[in-house]
């Protein structure tokens, strides 16, 4: 195999699947007709009756060595491209090529028959993804420690909790070195130290050659450990590149369309103040770059007057999973005293030491003197998104990207000759 | 990792339309899933009787049942089980023993199947091993039900001609009919719940018409109608190698090559199958 060659390619494949239960027999019938009438399938065929397009021509490559991930919303045909790539099912037009030995987590653990113990588990799982008795002699041991489920190995497995199932089963997959893995949301199971333990074991088996497409919802995860990323939408593949680029995509696709983007106006809450718009730019209105300067506006509407108020904000990373600050207004100072109609208030921020990225900003505005909200913007509605530019001249190079810093600072470092050190 | 990888490809083509390669599919395919057969063979004999007070007496229980009931009915007059040539609990027994191998098989693939349709949809193995490990336990369980054979020929005081040597010949051939019939049907069953409860309903008016308690008559309507019950030779000879021997192996013979042609034709829709059904079970 030379590297070049993809070692999965996805060419235009698509799959239909159909709602109806009956139907959905009937076509089952009809097809496996097919399959006796020697019939080849020409271009795509056209969807009957209760049907619809599970994956809809969808097309990349997995290279050997690459860890791809696969993202999108529930129902977005992310397990069922998953088992076309295995091999499970047909598509229902295009092809996939693998070129590898290729073994499926795809759900494993359900794989399991309840009746018998962990350790026969294992055992039938590996004879049956074509380990030998001779390999898998050696291997036994190592799966059962890496599982960590103790004398629980030697009973039912319809005893074990998901996670104990999903250990074993993650435990035997990544021991059966295989060219390329498939994972199927199997980890999410797992508690966090496992989850820890998975991803090493993922890292080091992608260190050692391996490749792998992983579906879970946990997008920390799948940065963790793809490089690249694939976004799903209603079968379709809507977004293909970098990990973190697809995330984003695919972050901003899932979030609720922002207040202020809404025609009609938000009523105004019994707390009599509602926030209309959150803005973060330059000084100048631009984009705010990277460690400098930042102007914060929030605009909202009071139906009354309502005395002395503070308000602050939160900087969150752009998939919202992580609160990077939060500021809020002393209460010794004095407040703004909000009369009824609109006003828009303003923060300025000296230097932002956001790293170049997208990012998320809620603001609230509360009661100066007993600190209790009267608006909020972002919480129910989505936060306002807005862009940190990189500083002209920056020089960072792809690979600092890659580990995706949030925050920069201003260092320091000495140069010339290196002080010899000290003994 | 492996220096030469396999390459498989994927795609909505009717795989028959390359017969050659599929041939080898095929064949690859069984010798591969040897291992996976007997991991999984030995799995369901162990589990078979797992939850169950009596166990392996279940093996015998109902071959013994509708031997005593034949019996019955036999002593009272109440049918006319014809002129046997061994004593005729003798002749039941082995009727009825033999009979509940061939349903067996035929119940089995379909059974396996289903028990296995989580790792079918979620595992790309060579799905052949599920059959291969059937078809070994249906062997193995029929085997050691004629085993009860020894103890009741004793009691008789009946010996066994040389023709038992072919006794095995015959329960195979049994087995194998029973089994190809079993895989034909097993893809359709898989879809439709209505052929799994017909194979039960038939498989009863099979037995009455099949010379499994009686003797086959020489004239009349239902002698005419046996020559096209391939059930019935196969029954009548293979009981014959067992007790008083026969050389009438004609229909056996015509009987046992057509069973293999349907086993692999069963093996080779099974094949072709296997991706519309996981889609089907599956979404």
């Amino acid at each position: 195999m030379t590297t070049s060659e993809p070692l999965v390619s996805i060419d235009h494949v698509s799959k239909r699947y159909c709602h109806s239960m009956r139907r959905s027999l009937r076509y089952g019938l009809l097809e496996m007709g097919r399959e006796a009438g020697l019939r080849r399938r020409a271009g795509r065929p056209a969807l009957r009756t209760d049907e619809f397009w599970a994956v809809d021509d969808v097309t990349f490559d997995v290279r050997p060595g690459e860890a791809m991930g696969l993202v999108g919303a529930n129902g977005s045909g992310k397990s069922t491209l998953l088992r076309v790539v295995h091999g499970v099912t047909k598509p229902d037009a295009g092809e996939v090529v693998v070129r590898g030995r290729h073994g499926g987590l795809l759900d494993l653990g359900s794989a399991f028959d309840p009746l018998q113990t962990g350790r026969e588990n294992v055992l039938t799982t590996a004879s049956v993804l074509g380990m030998s008795r001779k390999r898998l002699s050696g291997l036994l041991e190592p799966i059962i420690d890496f599982a960590g489920l103790g004398t629980f190995v030697d009973a039912p497995v319809h005893t074990y909790s998901t996670g104990m199932k999903t250990r074993l089963a993650f435990a035997t997959a990544i021991h059966l070195d295989l060219d390329l893995l498939l994972i199927d949301e199997t980890l999410i199971a797992g508690d966090l130290a496992f989850r820890r333990q998975c991803v090493q074991r993922v890292l080091r088996y992608i260190r050692e050659g391996g490749s792998l497409v992983l579906v879970d919802h946990d997008l920390w995860l799948i940065q963790a450990v793809c490089s690249r990323c694939a976004v799903l939408a209603d079968g379709k593949l809507d977004y293909l590149g970098p990990a973190h680029d697809a995330i984003g995509h695919y972050v901003e696709s899932q979030l609720p369309a922002p207040a202020s983007a809404s025609s009609v106006p938000v009523p105004v809450p019994a707390s009599g103040l509602v926030i209309e718009e959150i803005r973060v730019s330059d000084p100048s209105g631009e984009d705010v770059v990277s460690d400098g300067p930042a102007v914060v506006e929030l605009t909202c509407r009071a139906d009354r007057a309502l005395g002395a108020v503070r308000w602050g904000f939160v900087i969150m990373t752009g998939d919202q999973v992580i609160t990077i600050a939060t500021e809020l207004m002393e209460p010794t100072g004095p407040g703004i005293d909000l009369g009824a109609g609109r006003h828009t208030l303003t923060a300025r921020v000296a230097r932002l030491p956001l790293f170049e990225g997208t990012y998320r900003m809620r603001a609230l505005v509360v009661d100066h003197a007993s600190g209790d909200p009267i608006a909020l913007g972002g919480w129910e509605d989505a936060p306002t998104a807005f862009r940190v530019r990189g500083a002209l001249g920056d020089i960072m190079t792809a690979a600092i990207r890659e580990v995706r810093p949030t925050l920069t600072m201003k260092t320091d470092w000495e140069v010339g000759a290196a002080p010899a050190p000290s003994r | 990792m492996t220096t030469d990888p396999p390459e498989s490809r994927y795609s909505a083509d009717a795989d028959l339309r390359r017969p050659r390669h599929f041939a080898t599919g095929l064949v690859r395919a069984l010798v591969a899933a040897r291992l996976p057969a007997s991991r999984l063979m030995v799995r369901d004999l162990r589990a078979q009787y797992r939850q169950s007070a009596l166990g392996y007496l279940w093996m015998i229980l109902p071959s013994v049942a509708t031997t005593l009931a034949w019996m019955i009915l036999n002593n009272a007059s109440v049918i006319n089980a014809g002129d046997t040539d061994m004593p005729y609990p003798i002749f039941v027994l082995i009727g009825t023993l033999l009979w509940q191998g061939f349903t067996d098989a035929m119940n089995t693939p379909l059974q396996k199947l289903t028990r296995s349709s989580n790792l079918v949809t979620k595992v790309n193995f060579p799905t052949e091993a599920i059959y291969l490990a059937g078809f070994g336990e249906v062997t193995i369980n029929a085997f050691v039900r004629l085993l009860l054979l020894i103890p009741v020929f004793l009691f008789y005081g009946v010996a066994p001609t040389p023709w038992i040597l072919l006794g095995p010949v015959g329960v195979l051939g049994i087995l194998v009919f029973g089994y190809a019939l079993g895989m034909l049907l097993t893809p359709i069953g898989m879809l439709y719940q209505d052929v799994g409860k017909a194979i039960s309903v038939s498989l009863t008016f099979w037995f009455l018409i099949t010379p499994v308690a009686y003797v086959t008559p020489d004239e009349g309507p239902a002698a005419a109608f046996q020559r096209f019950n391939p059930m019935s030779p196969l029954i009548t000879t293979t009981r014959d190698w067992f007790s008083v021997g026969t050389d009438e192996v004609t229909g056996f013979v015509v009987v046992s090559i057509a069973a293999m042609i349907m086993l692999v034709a069963g093996l080779a829709f099974c094949r072709v199958s296997m991706p519309h059904l996981v889609d089907r079970l599956s979404t």
